[in-house]
This record gives structure tokens, C-alpha cells and sequence, in this order.
């Protein structure tokens, strides 16, 4: 490259890093401005955040609260995700057992990826989906990350699942 | 001496790299991030001395730079076995994946992609989360080594294309995208060095990419169709330079 054509390239690449800078800070603010702020969504509300009400009464000795019902001897559980958190969490149930996540997005797409016991869902945004999941008979905490690029936030949106000791009968 | 060290764009890079770790790990002190970050970066290392037998520093650096970034794309939980697996293969792959002393994949792409069979979902970006950090210094080094001209297409056709299949325009300019596009689309052994054929890399990129993730709602699609941009870019240096000899025969 010549001095001129040299000096051209780097004018417009100047200006091709500026308008890239301008373009990408302004959609992504986009993206978490017209997605976190949904009116319809409580967030203290445990029926929006698949709490069962009966189930939020429940507390375990550790001081946890076991998440969703028991059906058929199967907890149920509405599990959440928006821009930046799952809801509920933690996400507690005992080892070892059969958990049926019924999993939404609140906002825009998510996933859900537990990697110590290599489980993942998406969760779309129209409907709620069934997954299901056999909680590890190791009791202890297993942290939960979002596993389709979400937004800004995407890094650091991180859940637990908390599994209990199961009780002695 | 030292002042030429600095100057060298690997150098740069691993600055860079270092202060995206940085920007992640402080977002919210999770110091798994730290450890995934640093053991990537040893598995690398350690993998590229034992291929390389006698240390170079242009050796080093490149294993550092593709631990960094697979340390930066790795899930940060305590299982390290994904991040284990996809710096053993990363470094092999340039080893063991190369014609005329020179590896034809992106060694980080490579290994996430191969690794990423064994384990779902672990790739989730979280380094590249710094947007001006990214454009303005990696930016720079680019512009300083002339390679801007990959990134700059793959995103306008990824503009475009996403505006045809009717995918939203965010989706095109997310920061995922955008680390892709400024660290790992660039890397001069596996990407060409002629504008215009920069160019028509980057572009081709970002159509393969757009259409992947257009299928996938994934963004292992852009890591998938850089290995597959690599493959083709290998498949023409071979018949441009077949056709060169030809070429040449009858002078």
C-alpha cells in the first residue's frame, strides 16, 4: 500500500470502528430495554415464578424452600427465565429425584444448562415445554447458567439448582 | 527490544484478552471465571510444549491466545473436563490438522466445536461482553495489521441477510458476534491476507453463519462456519496454487 491508499484505509477504518461502535451499543441497549420492563410480569409474585403457594409454606430444615409440587411422585416445576435471572431460585429439590421443569421464557429466548449433570433446555418465549431432569443423588449446589446469548447480561445470568438430602421415611 | 514486544500484535492481543477477562470477572466477582479462564489458558500451554518440544515465544504466545479465548467462551462452572478436552484439541489440531507447516483451523474454533459434541451447551461467551473494549483496542490492532476488512463484512452481511430472512437486527449485532468477528475471524494463519479476499471471507462468513443460526438459534453457528470458511480458504490457496504452477510451466 502506498501512502495515500494507506491513509485511506485507515480514514475509513476509523470510520467503519465508529459507526460498528454507535450501531452495536445502540441495539444492544435495545435489547434490554424493550425486553426487562414486561408490565405484565411481577416479579414478587410466587404463581408468576412457578412457586407453588402450598409449596412456598414448605421450608426445609436447611433453611430452603423446596421448589414446585409433587404430582404422581414427580415435582413439578414452573421454571423461569427473563433477562437476567431464573426464577425460581434456587431451584431446590431432594437427590435423586424425578424433576419435570416446565420451562418459559419471559422475554426473549433463553436456555437452561446445568453442565455437573449435563442436562439443557431451551425455553421459548410462546409456550411452556416440559424437561425433565433427575436431580443428582449427591446433595449440595449446582450452579445453573443461561445457554443461549441473551443480552448484555448474558454472562452473568447465572441460577443454583440446590439439591437436598432425601428425607428419611 | 521491549518497545518491539509491545508493538507485536500477538502481544496486543493477549493485553486485550486479559483485559476482557478482567471486564468479565469484575461484572460480578465470580472467580469460576477466573479459574476456567487460567486453566484453559495452562491446558493450552502445556499442550502446545509437549507438541513443540523446544519453547518459542511466538509458539507461547499463540497457545496463550487460544486458551485465552477458549477460557473466555467456556462455561466458568468447577467440571472442567469441556475446557480440558477443547485446549487438548485446539493445540493438536494445529499439530496434527496441517499441510505445508501450516494448520488449516481455527485452533480455539476447532476445539469448542469437536469438544461441543461431548458436551452440550457449554460455550456461553461470557468474555466478550465488553462492546467498547472490543471495537475500540482489538479494533485498533486490526486496523494497525490490516485485517479490518473481515469483520466489517461479516457483519454488513450479516445486516443484510438477517434483514431478508426477516431475523431481528440485534440478533445480527450481538456481542457474541462481535468477539467472534474481532478475535477469532481474523486470525492471520487461517484467513487471507489480500483485501479483496478478506473481503469475500468475511462475507462468506457471515452468510454461512446467518443461515446456521437462522436454523440453530445457536452462536456455535459462527464457530461452525468459520471452520467451514477455513476449509474452503484451504481448498483455494491449493488450486490457486496448483494453478500458479501450471501457470508458471509455461514461462
Amino acid at each position: 500500500m502506498d501512502d495515500k491508499s494507506d491513509f485511506r484505509y485507515r480514514v475509513f477504518g476509523v470510520l467503519g470502528l465508529t459507526l460498528l461502535l454507535g450501531i452495536t451499543l445502540l441495539s444492544n441497549s435495545y435489547v434490554v430495554h424493550s425486553h426487562s420492563n414486561d408490565p405484565d410480569h411481577d416479579h414478587g409474585d410466587p404463581a408468576q415464578h412457578g412457586q407453588d403457594v402450598k409449596a412456598q409454606e414448605l421450608k426445609d430444615a436447611s433453611g430452603y424452600q423446596l421448589s414446585g409440587t409433587v404430582i404422581n411422585g414427580r415435582r413439578v416445576v414452573d421454571y423461569d427465565a427473563f433477562q437476567y435471572y431464573f426464577s425460581p431460585d434456587p431451584l431446590v429439590v431432594y437427590a435423586g429425584e424425578e424433576v419435570e421443569l416446565k420451562v418459559k421464557s419471559g422475554d426473549i429466548e433463553h436456555g437452561v444448562v446445568i453442565p455437573e449433570i449435563d442436562f439443557s433446555a431451551k425455553m421459548p418465549v410462546d409456550e411452556r415445554v416440559s424437561a425433565i431432569l433427575t436431580a443428582p443423588t449427591k446433595p449440595g449446589e449446582y450452579p445453573v447458567f443461561c445457554s443461549i446469548y441473551c443480552g448484555s447480561g448474558h454472562g452473568d445470568m447465572k441460577g443454583m439448582l440446590v439439591v437436598l438430602p432425601k428425607p428419611s421415611k | 527490544m521491549k518497545n518491539k514486544i509491545l508493538k507485536s500484535p500477538k502481544v496486543q492481543l493477549i493485553a486485550a484478552l486479559v483485559l476482557l477477562a478482567i471486564v468479565g470477572i469484575a461484572s460480578d466477582g465470580d472467580l469460576k471465571k477466573l479459574a476456567v479462564f487460567l486453566f484453559s489458558v495452562l491446558t493450552c500451554l502445556f499442550t502446545e510444549l509437549i507438541f513443540v518440544g523446544k519453547p518459542n515465544s511466538q509458539k507461547i504466545q499463540s497457545s496463550l491466545i487460544t486458551g485465552m479465548i477458549i477460557g473466555l467462551l467456556a462455561i466458568p462452572a468447577y467440571d472442567f473436563w469441556f475446557v480440558y478436552l477443547a485446549g487438548i484439541i485446539a493445540i493438536a489440531s494445529k499439530w496434527i490438522i496441517r499441510i505445508s507447516k501450516q494448520h488449516i483451523f481455527n485452533p480455539a474454533a476447532c476445539g469448542l466445536v469437536i469438544a461441543g459434541y461431548f458436551f452440550i451447551d457449554q460455550v456461553i461467551w461470557w468474555g466478550g461482553s465488553a462492546t467498547a473494549l472490543l471495537i475500540i483496542i482489538v479494533g485498533f490492532i486490526l486496523l494497525n495489521i490490516k485485517r479490518l476488512a473481515m469483520p466489517f463484512a461479516y457483519f454488513g452481511t450479516r445486516v443484510l441477510l438477517s434483514f431478508m430472512l426477516g431475523i431481528s437486527l440485534e440478533s445480527a449485532l450481538l456481542l457474541p458476534n462481535l468477539f467472534f468477528a474481532f478475535v477469532m475471524l481474523v486470525e492471520p494463519k487461517t484467513s487471507p491476507s489480500r483485501q479483496i479476499e478478506q473481503w469475500v471471507f468475511g462475507a462468506l462468513c457471515g452468510v454461512i453463519s446467518t443461515l446456521l443460526f437462522s436454523l440453530t438459534q445457536g452462536f456455535d453457528a459462527d464457530l461452525v462456519a468459520l471452520l467451514m470458511m477455513n476449509l474452503l480458504l484451504f481448498i483455494y490457496r491449493q488450486r490457486k496454487s496448483n494453478y500458479d504452477n501450471i501457470h508458471a510451466d509455461y514461462y
